[in-house]
């Protein structure tokens, strides 16, 4: 079995085997020479449609921009830091356009759940686009028909310049499941940040069995 | 059903919907946290009344639903969500 994840924005392409190794991904900015030798997943540095624009994703934020960084309970800095090359989340293209279109922004304002760009390529790749399976991962009911229309994925380029915070269970949306620590019930390290406007992240398709 | 949207929020990410048919009103909302999807829900006719004379009423309505997604889509068989 073979997979193919392209990336409309940047036409950038990512191939897959049948168990979600990434086998080759082909970026049509670089020069012909330049491209990805064949991947695996003991070469992760690559691993994931937004690679080709690692530039865009510089790793900045302080305590001024987020203010959690300072804080001195232990685990709290490290788990924010986690999130210093990028952040990630799932919605639906309609809602995406709707809101963004007229806001300009992505996320609502109580907080904007991300998790790491890292976990959300595991994700996207232990699933191999399964939608089953990303629903049951997340905690979406299995009939809940809305999530079957086309998604996006939102990747924020710097989340510690939005306030990055632990999630602290009184947003809303946090579910009766909500535990300290910042960790999802389903185990992937989530942070709350503020909405993200045009330029500061990058949305792209995704593509699902 | 043929949908209108006759108010957006992009802060709290929802929205009142009209059907042009039936001319009932539905509350479609963004809910959960990394993975988000929507939900949308009729409206009663009080709720649609207190929205037209200060649509802020809605938001205490539209945080039991991002809070209770479920809870809320079970109460009100009708959604086309």
């Amino acid at each position: 079995m073979f997979l193919r994840i392209e990336d409309k924005t940047t036409g950038v392409l990512v191939d897959l085997d049948g168990q979600g190794n990434v086998i080759r991904i082909t970026d049509p900015a670089a020069t012909p020479g330049a491209q990805s030798p064949p991947l695996n997943k003991s070469n992760p540095t690559r691993a994931g449609p937004d690679a080709p624009q690692a530039s865009l994703f510089k790793g900045l934020g302080d305590v001024n921009s987020s203010p959690w960084l300072a804080d001195g309970r232990i685990g709290v800095k490290a788990h924010i830091e986690e999130f210093r090359n990028g952040g990630s989340a799932l919605l639906p293209k309609n809602s995406f356009e709707k809101y963004f279109k007229q806001g300009g922004t992505v996320g609502r304002s109580d907080g904007f759940f991300i998790t790491t760009r890292q976990a959300m390529d595991k994700l996207l790749l232990e699933t191999k686009g399964d939608n089953a399976l990303i629903k049951k991962r997340l905690g979406i009911e299995a009939g809940n028909l809305a999530w079957d229309a086309e998604l996006v994925r939102v990747d924020v380029y710097n989340p510690l310049l939005h306030n990055a915070r632990f999630p602290h269970g009184m947003e809303l949306g946090a579910n009766p499941k909500f535990r300290w620590g910042g960790l999802t019930s389903g185990g992937m390290p989530e942070i709350a940040i503020d909405p993200v406007k045009s330029g500061d992240f990058q949305a792209s398709p995704v593509k699902r069995q | 059903m043929e949908l209108e949207t006759i108010y957006s929020n992009s802060g709290m990410m929802f929205s009142v919907l009209k059907d042009k048919e039936s001319e009932k009103h539905f509350l479609e909302v963004v809910c959960g946290t990394i993975g988000m999807y929507e939900v949308t829900i009729p409206l009663t006719r009080e709720e649609v009344l207190d929205f037209k004379i200060d649509p802020s009423r809605i938001h205490r309505l539209v945080k039991a639903v991002i809070d209770n997604p479920s809870e809320i889509k079970k109460e009100r068989v009708g959604g086309h969500a």
